[in-house]
């Protein structure tokens, strides 16, 4: 032990001799733990969170795998009844969903995430209330009494914290409901959610079987229970459930799925982020062997200067482990050094990377990050390990050196080593590694740019949209839904700052909001052809087109109001790449399409309905469900047809105004039809489009963040290593320029060195880098492993750099005078 | 080694062999040399004669490549380093030509290191310590860097490392050879002191003027012991 302090002072000594690289190496594993930190904060949030609720390992979710589709965790709520009811693997079973709930409270309308719950979520999830009561039995039955339940942070900030607030009547989707408690500070679930209802279940009033009306699922395993028991017991009684119904309804549940218990939190954390993740720490344990490739560096030329002080240790009785002892030790405490900055660099940057994450729509409350004891405890055991690794090399090298060959001679120094060889082959890996993480990152930022650039055929930054939902509450019929659209179209088109308005089904004006199954009619148009074509679609009212500013439509626009029935003239307007496709050589206004109804249901699917086309408009695009697609949309409808239970307004502002100048415009003629209508989403489909890109955004910065400390050390690397062949060579120097060598020969030879080093890590890099990226391609986004732009200019940075941390020692070189050279021992 | 045996080193068919690439080059040939305890033992001969070479051998920080080395009761030939680390620490002090002080310890640290080394409490190695610098006269510079010294002040800090353990065999290697007249001259006086109080001293240099001090003069040549003057006799007889 006291050896151990002795050889811990010894390495102070030892840094503190050489001030400069000691900084500099102290600084950058600081970056390099400040960024290892950050990773283990991120990481263990998204794929490990510590979730406020007791044993919150416990916590499982189910989904549907099949063979050849995605897990699929919306459950019919039939059969999840038929499981609350008859399994024994968990102690508790609950259900839930998440959407848009509007409260109105105090003249005030708030819309909010929240969630539609089994009455026993809370006492499954073992969460307890901070003010009166959670849901229970019998709650979410049709009849009985509306309740709600509050998070601390609502209840806070949106209710004054009203200690009474138990057992007061509020408006919750219109209809009036009492709360009836308030849960303690920090719990959500299962996302975002502020509030939660009760999910009725009322079978008398759905179809039989229906399997439309589906939640997810959590539970908590009894212990002792497999999750795969878990998931076999409730594959069982799925089975048994399918048994027990009639024939006609047994298709509604996926018999050719297998139930999947997993955890909860893996489950609800999509695929993508889960890879970027796993990626992210093979780049981060990539980095951190730059920078351990760095202090192996520093410390076997710091061993070449020291062989001396090591033969003198060696000769006063030092044996061969002490020697190692105190080389290993050096490595750890150069390392460790970099735990404080580290922790400095992790606590400035988190707060950047919260900001980046909640620049997001609807991430997980547990997406929320902080410097904690364990991280800084991962981060210095991490740094200690990677210091004792560099250590290794050095320490072996120099401890099989015969000492009495440098105590007797002073030349003997580092060429006993054999240093230059080893530094290099690590500098050449450096290279390599910094090559691959750049390639890497250069991608997905092409890939942003390419998303940015794509073009939605309209101005994305001139309208601004805003979402609202129509409860049933208040807005059950096609009638009362039309009148409220009506009423607020007119009211926005009499204001003077407004250009046109008009509303969608489009979320934000971005997303598709359905799909259509359609048919085109036969040649002589008395029927229709058996095959059947998929479109996007969209349900509008009839400026949508003036709105986006997308030029005047063939034919006519859907009319203003409606006259008749909701099923009498059916109409659709088409767009031009959907003429081009299926009407290439004739107009199609006129023509008549069978469309499926939108509604899914098993029963009411097979009912085809006759369309008129009476106009074509421009192709506009939107999002699909997967943000590497952009489509154009195919076919509108009136949305006064079918008015849906949420909708965006639209509206472009007069000439030269900003579209977020009429937010309070917007606020109030909503208000001024519905007061107790919140409108939410207010944004422009730009803003909107940066928030959907904000994960890839933060995922792409944070590569180059790592990229970047990966080119840093691997500049440090190269330039410690060209100085400190320059010490080494300086009779080499001295002796070439007595002989006639001049100054530019000299920069040459040494910045020859540099450049073969670069040549070599450029090669392996870029094998690196091609495996890398197809993996990438694989595990996240539809980049292109080839794009021969990312790695040029990857190559030219890589060239640049590498050149300018070569240059100086090789000016200096050169400037070395042959006397003073050939002098130096 | 029988306990009355008055040898404390005994070396016998020394050779010494560097191989580069084919060549062979004999450092020793056939070197065959006892000391006893508490002689003072000069090696002496041209440059490149093999001398300290010997030394390193004779010093456990080489290996003969042919030749028995018995160092008190060792066989050196069968020692593993660990072995050879613990008899270097314990029973050998070493003092060098171009002093090899550690840069950035102090004077105090610097004779100090051979004690952390055998795991001595701090408190017995500071008395120790500062016992080694007052009987080389260093105990006021003990807080000064070697670079902050004259050559003959980082010698005699040598030489007080080299005693500081109380060791069985010193070996010198040209301990004057980077020092002026009046400096090396005290150097020898302090070895002489320490060889008068028991110490055997094994020292190599080339200056005739040092072989004076010795009891026995080993004159060496091309790897190989010409000669062996026996100066105490030569002493007695006169």
């Amino acid at each position: 032990m006291s050896y151990c302090l002795d050889c811990i002072q010894t390495s102070f000594k030892t840094l503190a001799s050489r001030p400069f690289l000691s900084v500099l190496s102290i600084l950058t594993m600081g970056v390099g733990i400040g960024t290892l930190m950050n990773h283990f904060i991120i990481y263990k949030g998204v794929m490990d969170p510590n979730l406020p609720f007791p044993n919150s390992e416990e916590i499982v979710t189910v989904s549907f795998v099949g063979d050849v589709e995605q897990s699929n965790k919306n459950i019919p709520k039939h059969l999840i009844y038929y499981w609350i009811n008859n399994q024994t693997s968990f102690e508790a079973l609950s259900s839930f969903q998440e959407g848009t709930i509007n409260v109105y409270y105090q003249n005030r309308a708030i819309r909010y995430s929240g969630g539609w719950v089994h009455p026993n979520l809370m006492d499954m999830l073992k969460a307890k209330p901070f003010l009166g009561e959670t849901f229970k039995p019998g709650d979410d039955e049709l009849e009985s009494p509306k309740k709600v339940i509050l998070s601390y942070k609502i209840w806070k900030n949106d209710f004054a914290a009203d200690p009474s607030i138990v057992g007061k009547e509020i408006l919750v989707n219109s209809e009036s409901t009492m709360v009836v408690g308030v849960m303690e500070e920090g719990f959500h679930f299962p996302f975002q959610s502020d509030l939660w209802v009760p999910d009725t279940y009322y079978p008398g009033a759905m179809l039989p079987y229906d399997p439309k009306p589906t939640s997810m699922v959590a539970a908590r395993l009894k212990e002792g229970v497999s999750m795969v028991d878990a998931g076999k017991e409730l594959d069982q009684l799925k089975e048994d459930f399918v048994a027990a119904i009639p024939k006609l309804y047994q298709a509604s549940i996926p018999t050719d799925s297998q139930v999947n218990v997993a955890s909860f939190v893996s489950m609800m954390t999509d695929e993508v982020t889960r890879n970027i993740m796993k990626l992210m720490a093979a780049v981060v344990i990539l980095v951190m062997f730059i920078a351990s490739a760095n202090v192996s560096n520093l410390m076997l030329a710091s061993a070449s200067t020291r062989l001396k002080e090591i033969a003198i240790r060696n000769a006063v009785g030092a044996n061969r482990t002490q020697i190692i002892t105190l080389l290993l030790l050096e490595g750890a405490i150069i390392a460790s050094s970099g735990i404080v900055p580290g922790t400095i660099f992790s606590l400035w940057t988190i707060d950047w990377v919260n900001a980046q994450i909640t620049q997001q729509n609807e991430i997980p409350f547990w997406f929320q990050f902080s410097v904690t004891g364990t991280s800084i405890l991962w981060g210095s055991t991490i740094a200690v390990i990677t210091g004792l690794v560099a250590g290794i090399l050095p320490a072996l090298k120099v401890s099989k050196l015969k000492m009495s060959q440098i105590l007797q001679d002073d030349s003997r120094t580092a060429s006993s080593l054999h240093v230059n060889a080893t530094n290099r082959t690590l500098v050449v890996l450096q290279i390599s590694v910094s090559c691959a993480l750049l390639v890497v990152a250069g991608m997905m930022i092409r890939q942003i740019a390419s998303y940015q650039n794509k073009t939605f055929t309209f101005e994305s930054d001139s309208v601004l949209t805003a979402r609202l939902g129509l409860f049933d509450g208040k807005y059950k019929s096609l009638e009362s839904k039309n009148e409220f659209i009506q009423t607020l179209l007119r009211n926005l088109r009499n204001e003077e700052l407004i250009s046109s308005a008009a509303i969608s089904t489009r979320l934000q004006n971005l997303y598709s909001s359905f799909d259509l199954g359609f048919q085109l009619p036969t040649e002589d148009g008395t029927g229709f052809k058996d095959q059947e074509h998929r479109s996007h679609s969209d349900l509008v009212t009839t400026d949508y087109f003036d709105v986006l500013g997308v030029g005047p439509i063939e034919g006519r626009k859907f009319p203003e109001r409606i006259v008749s029935g909701p099923t009498e003239d059916l109409e659709v307007i088409v767009t031009e790449e959907f003429v081009e496709k299926h009407f290439p050589d004739e107009s199609p206004i006129g023509k008549r399409i069978s469309i499926r109804t939108i509604d899914q249901s098993s029963e009411i699917k097979k009912i085809g309905k006759t369309y008129e086309i009476i106009g074509i408009a421009p192709d506009t695009f939107v999002h699909n469900d997967y943000i590497d697609e952009i489509d154009s949309v195919g076919i509108y409808l009136n949305i006064l047809k079918a008015p849906p239970r949420f909708i965006t307004i639209m509206v472009r502002p007069a000439e030269g105004l900003n579209p977020y100048s009429l937010v309070p415009l917007l606020k109030r003629s909503v208000a001024e039809v519905d007061k107790e209508i919140p409108l939410y989403f207010i944004e422009t489909p730009g803003d909107s489009l940066k928030q959907e890109y904000a994960g890839l955004q933060f995922a792409a910065e944070w590569f180059s963040i790592l990229s970047g400390l990966a080119l840093f050390l691997s500049f440090v690397g190269i330039f410690g290593i060209s100085s400190f062949s320059i010490l080494q060579r300086i009779q080499e120097i001295g002796i070439r320029k007595s002989i006639g060598s001049t100054s530019l020969e000299i920069f040459t030879l040494i910045l020859r060195q540099g450049l073969a080093q670069l040549l070599l890590g450029l090669t392996l890099g870029v094998i690196a880098a091609l495996t890398l990226s197809v993996a990438l391609k694989d595990l996240t986004y539809n980049i292109n492993p080839f794009d021969p732009i990312v790695y040029l200019s990857v190559i030219l940075i890589l060239t640049v750099s590498t050149l300018l941390a070569a240059i100086y020692p090789a000016s200096k070189a050169a400037r070395i005078m042959p006397a003073e050279a050939t002098r130096v021992q | 080694m029988p306990e009355n045996d008055p040898y404390i080193i005994k070396l016998e068919g020394i050779e010494k062999v560097y191989y580069t690439d084919e060549i062979e080059t004999y450092a020793l040939s056939g070197v065959h040399l006892n000391i006893k305890k508490g002689e003072f033992v000069v090696i002496s001969g041209p440059s490149g004669c093999g001398k300290s070479t010997l030394l390193s051998i004779a010093g456990l920080l080489d290996l003969p490549t042919v030749g028995n080395y018995r160092f008190r009761t060792h066989d050196t030939a069968n020692l593993k380093g660990k072995e050879r680390a613990s008899i270097r620490n314990n029973e050998i002090g070493f003092i060098f030509q171009s002093f090899n002080l550690i840069g950035n310890l102090t004077v105090f640290e610097n004779v100090e290191l051979p004690l952390i080394y055998r795991r001595i409490k701090k408190e017995k190695r500071k008395e120790m310590t500062l016992a080694a610098l007052e009987r080389v006269q260093m105990t006021h510079r003990r807080n000064h860097l070697p670079s902050q010294l004259s050559g003959g002040q980082q010698q005699r800090v040598a030489v007080a490392r080299a005693i500081v353990g109380g060791p069985a065999v010193m070996f010198a290697d040209e301990p004057t050879g980077n020092l002026d007249t009046q400096n090396g001259n005290r150097v020898m006086e302090i070895l002489k002191e320490l060889n008068n109080d028991g110490a055997t001293l094994v020292m190599v240099t080339h200056e005739k003027a040092y072989e004076s001090y010795a009891d026995r003069v080993v004159k060496m040549l091309d790897g190989k012991v010409m000669e062996i003057v026996d100066q105490k006799s030569k002493r007695g007889v006169a």
